[in-house]
């Protein structure tokens, strides 16, 4: 879901980046209260395999000729808290977007805000409110909530840019993000379940 | 306050991302994702601009050929990258205890 520059207005990119802003500085401040000597290395190292597994794409069943990938922002949320996940994603999408041209620059903090912030805080909170249909459910849902959630604030800026009607965008968005959530969903539970199995200390961590 | 004990599962962890990439990479599929397809439908594709142009390796292709070994090598540098850069924020973040 990477937004090239020229897809939203400046003063949209603006006004994302401020509020992204605000969620970086409560970011930081959270993480300096909690995050501690083993938080660190699971940060560099789940930071990596997000980035790896963005590149990989997936052919979507049922729609042709389009592919998702994974956001991975909920993952983050679930093993290590939102805030981990706003600071994972930012760091993510910063190395995607300056050094392969992947995900717009003026738009970066648009790109932050959908991935980043939407994906990171709504995974969590779905993850959190259903947490008693068990790991695997709650980890599920989270991935897909979290897709599909950006997806809709994706479409909001498209139509407040003047890019495209919002409804139409939210017409054409939501579905496809609904089946790319699908695999988000997987994806999210399978390592969730993977680290649940061989490292269940990890998940009981205090969340960033 | 002593360094924590080295974790073999950070390895372990990181070992089986770069595995993954490896062995996916060739499959992964190359059609337009969820945003991209949308703007083709919709017809605002052509809104795009390139407004940075000195990324070294646009498109994940670090020998602009677009084949394995070269998107390979892009992302396991950009996994590099990352990693590092995340390795120190988190040094930078993280409380004294």
């Amino acid at each position: 879901m990477h937004i090239p520059d020229g897809f939203l207005s400046l003063p949209v990119s603006i006004a994302c980046l401020v509020i992204v802003i605000l969620f970086w500085i409560i970011a930081f401040s959270r993480a300096k209260k909690v995050m501690g000597e083993k938080h660190v290395p699971l940060l560099a190292v789940i930071a990596a395999a997000i980035f790896g597994g963005q590149m990989l794409n997936f052919t979507l069943i049922g729609i042709g000729g389009t592919s998702g990938h994974l956001i991975g922002a909920a993952l983050v949320a679930i093993l290590l808290g939102p805030y981990a996940a706003i600071i994972v994603l930012t760091l993510v999408l910063l190395v995607q977007a300056l050094v392969f041209a992947d995900g717009g620059v003026v738009v970066f903090g648009a790109n932050v805000l959908l991935m980043g912030v939407v994906g990171g805080l709504f995974g969590y909170m779905i993850y959190f409110l259903t947490r008693k249909t068990g790991i695997a459910i709650s980890s599920f849902l989270a991935g897909f909530t979290s897709v599909v959630a950006a997806s809709i604030v994706c479409s909001v800026l498209l139509g407040l840019s003047g890019t495209i009607e919002m409804s139409r965008a939210l017409i054409a968005m939501v579905p496809i993000h609904m089946i790319i959530g699908i695999g988000e969903g997987f994806i999210t539970m399978g390592i969730v379940l993977y680290f649940q199995k061989t490292r269940p200390d990890i998940l009981k961590l205090k969340k960033v | 306050m002593k360094m924590a004990k080295r974790d073999k599962f950070i390895y372990i962890f990181l070992a089986l991302s770069i595995l993954i990439v490896v062995i996916l990479l060739p499959v992964a599929s190359e059609h337009p994702d969820g945003l991209e397809k949308v703007a083709g439908m919709l017809g605002f594709e052509d809104s795009a601009q390139e407004i940075y142009s000195s990324a070294p390796m646009p498109d994940y292709d670090i020998l602009e050929q677009g084949s394995y070994t070269s998107v390979l090598t892009a992302g396991l540098i950009g996994i590099a990258i990352t990693m590092t850069a995340a390795l120190i924020v988190g040094r930078l973040l993280k409380n004294a205890s």
